[in-house]
């Protein structure tokens, strides 16, 4: 049954995403995303699109499936998608409900994807399921803190957040491991509440 | 630390600002005679929610996370700070914003000691 919240939620936030986002948190994490997306390499998933903004950071010439939960959202996209260099397949889809075959691609991105996503391991479990076997699954993800006192603000901005957007307060990097995953690396952006994630499927 | 010079900067200025902001407030507030613990607290308290929602304006320009985190912990700090000696002693209000400006300013500094600390490869993927 598809998430419908969920999907409302983001939906309603679509059309001031670009302008809460694009000038600030996507110019800082440039470097960092850019550095992430360079090791994009085969068949590529890409969760959750959004309105586009990571496809100027993605290497050229790369064959990416990418969804959203959000219609709105990838609509706007759109012509992110049709100014990038190589093949993006963008659809709507939740990742609770991915029709995808199992094993079927090389490589998964995320870009602060699990902070919203409502049953996180179930996803990421999801995430495994098509993911080949060697295949790496690299995240870029805001995480709660492990340390006082920013474990204590991450929660207490959660309760605000979560209302009209992602939670602050995730345990990510647990819930990669609580999946089946492999970590490789974990990088800590800014303080360890940004951070990129490599994990692989043995 | 960040050490884009838009973003030193710009932090620095944010945490400065919102701290003379917050203890401006604490300020308005507490007067001599105030419980020196209550105030302490509950400005503390104020100051955090204030940062909360001052980071907004700024965080269009210099990200959500660096400039949220930074604004509660300054906010937090420079509530507490000025209730309480504003509870102590009087106060003008010069002095206020000024002890406000020096609790932002450390603050922040703070944040980027903590986050050269903890930024780079972690042993987490070893199980540390």
């Amino acid at each position: 049954m598809a998430d419908t919240i969920t999907r409302a939620k983001w939906d309603k936030l679509a059309p001031r995403f670009d302008g809460m986002t694009s000038q600030g948190a996507e110019k800082r994490w440039e470097p960092a995303k850019r550095d992430l997306f360079s090791h994009m390499n085969g068949y590529v998933l890409f969760i959750a699109l959004g309105t586009g903004l990571d496809i100027p950071f993605f290497p050229p010439g790369r064959d990416i499936v990418a969804f959203d939960i959000s219609p709105k959202m990838v609509e706007l996209a759109q012509p992110r998608i049709a100014a990038y260099d190589g093949r993006i397949d963008a659809r709507v889809m939740d990742v609770h409900e991915m029709d995808f075959p199992p094993e079927s691609f090389d490589q998964v991105f995320t870009s602060c994807t699990f902070c919203s996503v409502p049953n996180p391991v179930a996803g990421l479990k999801a995430l495994h399921r098509v993911l080949k076997p060697g295949g790496g699954l690299f995240m870029f993800e805001h995480t709660g803190s492990r340390f006082y006192p920013f474990r204590q603000m991450m929660d207490l901005m959660t309760l605000l957040t979560r209302r009209i957007g992602p939670d602050m307060n995730r345990s990510t990097v647990q819930n990669v491991r609580n999946a089946g995953f492999r970590l490789v690396q974990v990088n800590n952006v800014f303080l360890d509440v940004v951070k990129t994630i490599h994990a692989a499927k043995d | 630390m960040d050490n884009r010079l838009f973003y030193v900067v710009g932090d620095l200025v944010a945490n400065v600002v919102i701290g003379a902001i917050v203890a401006l407030v604490a300020w308005l507030i507490v007067s001599p005679g105030w419980n020196m613990w209550l105030a302490m607290i509950s400005m503390m308290a104020l100051g955090m929610v204030l940062g909360l929602a001052m980071f907004f304006p700024f965080s269009i320009k210099l990200g959500a996370h660096e400039t949220m985190i930074p604004a509660m912990y300054t906010g937090m700090w420079a509530g507490m700070f000025v209730g309480m000696i504003a509870a102590m002693m009087p106060l003008t209000m010069r002095h206020a914003a000024e002890l406000g400006v020096m609790v932002g300013a450390a603050e922040i500094v703070f944040i980027w000691i903590v986050n050269t600390l903890l930024r780079g490869v972690t042993g987490e993927a070893n199980g540390a």
